[in-house]
């Protein structure tokens, strides 16, 4: 048993508390909640503990081994980051979600049980659609509806996995899975929709965007980041995962060349790096493992640092286009370092965070000779510094003058930017240090980055990809950012939905006016009319043979016809045929 | 719109791209010349020891990159902005 507190419930019980401060001391109560739960990791040995029995059940809160750590470090060192550079968001709501979305993300590390960690994992979405409603603006409320649907049939996928697996295996610990039964499949996928797999990811380039500034820190940290540990804990060299991996590196750095929003382009370049990540469980070595790991270790830093520097372009200027932006380097220098140190960083450049990780991938995957692998990650790793290592800052700060003159971004911004960008150079001189110490796989040769060719053969890939950018543009070749969208797989269900909509429109509301017209209109008013007029018709039916017979002319007739159907109609029978119908009636009964 | 991209050039842009193509030619001289022959490079494709491998790869496969996206994908997927409004 560990004598520390669970990280994960001093961030959501600390979010419960946050409305009850005010002013210096609440900025005071929410800076010290990251720093307290990092203090309480630190504490944290490795082994199993906070367990509670519930029913039959064995949750487990604290399963601490390598693996989980590493997560646990970093997400606690972002929320600190996003704390400080969401200062200004002055909005109770917004605090509260980004704390209950990490203590949900370090919740959900920790869980050695798969109950404790469905349930983690469910919250987490609840945690990213309130940040993306914090945006309040009706694009973010249906993109929030949109993240939300998505992600709870994901949830029931996995679910449904989780129950099957009970089942089959009779226990519930959150181990190796292994892809072989019908649950592993379900489960696999349920990892997979939150880990952003190609035709499974359109959510995310829909609701990065979309998000409040400073959500959109937590969302691009937790989930897919989060789904990553889950395949490294269930399913490590699953060779599936190497293809996928494969596509999500490939597919996502086309759309990020094309888009004109520069989230966008961070949203689509990070599903290219998760993809890395998926790669390196694929392959399923310790290297590949831990570089899959310190993957998303350095990620997670510089993908932050990417999106506060354009959050602080949203904040100071309003806009976030290619189109609409350009020059901005004079007003916001020190938010331009920044961002050229993420970009920097993304792109693996030597003596930058990407590539102290980024090449452990690689390296391994080249080791166990996946050569189709190694081929599109080279491509792919070429691709990520065009879109987003040339691109973003170039059409940002750069390119034509777009004439916006603003203040640089506020200084928790700036503070919070420091730290990220400082940490991204940090771990990437000193891997050894700091990063590689805490990668959860014991190897017997330590990996190292820094070898002549690595540098070399990296540096040149970079530099002539900048050549290539920089020959693009000057003979007018690459394509020119223009005010258009880019559709993705989420068309299936967003005019997928709408054809759904109407189909259901149009056939259920012509049952509905088909029934409306035989039944209410139709019917009923025959009934009525039968039910008025039958009796005299019947009755008329009946009698103008006899009146024929007893030699009534066609006038004669008439008038006894007009006659009868007014007594009918009023009742008023003279009392013979009254007494007729009456004992026709009882001579019915009696035979029937 | 191409021209809207590409920065006009004052000095400094100049002296940026120079550098940038002197830097281009020295590294890849530096493979070219000396390291492909004399240097281990712990490779373990033998095209990694071709020289100038990863300069001819990384500048194609951004040419090949931008070409795909603008000529194929763009016309796939280009829709207007309120395309789901």
């Amino acid at each position: 048993m560990s004598n520390s507190i669970p990280p994960q419930f001093i961030l959501l019980i600390g979010a419960l508390l946050i409305p009850l401060f005010r002013g210096k001391l609440k900025l005071g109560y929410m800076l010290a909640l990251p720093v307290f739960a990092f203090y309480n990791y630190l504490q944290m040995p490795e082994g199993v503990y906070w367990t509670f029995e519930l029913l039959d059940f064995k949750l487990i809160f604290g399963r601490a081994d390598k693996l989980s750590l590493i997560f646990v470090n970093i997400f606690t060192v972002v929320t600190f980051i996003a704390v400080i550079y969401n200062i200004q968001a002055r909005n109770n709501l917004e605090y509260f979600a980004g704390f209950l979305y990490a203590g949900c993300a370090i919740g959900m590390v920790l869980a050695g049980d798969l109950i404790t960690f469905f349930i983690f994992w469910e919250m987490l979405t609840f945690g990213a659609v309130l940040l993306i409603l914090a945006r309040k603006s009706s694009r973010s409320m249906g993109a929030a509806i949109r993240y939300l649907l998505v992600h709870i049939v994901g949830g029931l996928i996995l679910l449904s996995g989780i129950i099957l697996h009970f089942k089959e295996f009779g226990s519930l610990e959150f181990g190796y899975i292994g892809l072989n039964h019908l649950s592993s499949y379900l489960i696999f996928i349920g990892f997979g929709l939150n880990c952003a797999w190609p035709i499974l990811h359109a959510w995310l380039p829909d609701a990065y965007p979309e998000a409040s500034i400073g959500g959109v820190i937590f969302m691009a940290t937790f989930t897919t980041k989060g789904a990553v540990y889950a395949l490294m804990r269930g399913f490590p060299g699953e060779p599936s995962l190497l293809w996928i991996g494969m596509a999500m590196a490939i597919f996502p750095i086309f759309y990020a060349v094309l888009e004109n929003d520069l989230r966008k382009v961070l949203a689509y370049s990070l599903i290219n790096q998760v993809g890395f990540m998926v790669v390196g469980i694929g392959i399923g070595t310790s290297l590949s493992l831990n570089g899959a790991a310190a993957h998303v270790y350095c990620h997670i830093l510089y993908k932050a640092l990417l999106f506060m520097s354009i959050g602080a372009i949203i904040r100071q200027t309003g806009k976030v286009k290619a189109t609409e932006l350009g020059g901005l380097f004079r007003s916001m220098p020190f938010t331009a370092v920044c961002c050229m140190i993420g970009a920097a960083s993304i792109s693996a450049f030597p003596l930058f965070s990407g590539f102290v990780s980024k090449s452990m991938v690689m390296s391994a995957a080249a080791e166990g000779h996946y050569t189709i692998i190694w081929v599109a990650l080279l491509f792919a790793s070429a691709g990520v510094f065009h879109h987003a290592g040339i691109k973003i800052p170039f059409f940002a700060f750069f390119s034509h003058d777009s004439g916006i003159r603003v203040k640089e971004a506020p200084i928790n911004m700036r503070i919070a930017m420091g730290i990220a960008a400082f940490l991204c150079i940090f771990v990437g001189i000193f891997p050894n240090q700091t990063l590689y110490k805490l990668l959860p796989f014991a190897v017997e040769v330590a990996y190292e980055p820094y070898t002549f060719a690595h540098v070399m053969g990296q540096g040149m890939l970079l530099i002539f990809s900048a050549l290539a950018f920089t020959l693009l543009l000057l003979s007018g070749i690459y394509p020119a950012e223009i005010r258009a969208i880019n559709i993705d797989a989420d068309w299936f269900y967003r005019k997928g939905g709408r054809l759904f909509y109407s189909f259901f429109d149009y056939s259920l509301n012509g049952i509905n006016t088909f029934a409306h017209k035989t039944f209410i209109a139709g019917a009923t008013a025959s009934i009525c009319r039968a039910a008025k007029e039958g009796p005299a018709k019947a009755i008329i039916f009946l009698l103008t043979p006899y009146w024929t017979l007893t030699g009534n002319n066609s006038q004669q007739q008439a008038v006894k016809r007009k006659n009868l159907r007014r007594q009918i109609e009023k009742g008023s029978f003279p009392i013979g045929i009254t007494a007729c119908l009456a004992v026709l009636l009882l001579g019915i009964l009696f035979f029937f | 719109m191409a021209q809207s991209n590409s920065p006009k050039k004052p000095k400094s842009v100049k002296i940026i791209l120079n550098g940038l193509f002197i830097l281009c030619g020295f590294i890849f001289l530096l493979d070219f010349l000396f390291l492909s022959e004399k240097f281990d490079k712990h490779a373990i494709y033998e095209w990694e020891n071709w020289p100038g491998f990863y300069a001819v790869f990384g500048f194609v496969a951004c040419v090949l990159l931008v070409l795909i996206s603008k000529y194929i994908l763009r016309p796939l997927v280009k829709r207007d902005e309120d395309y789901y409004e």
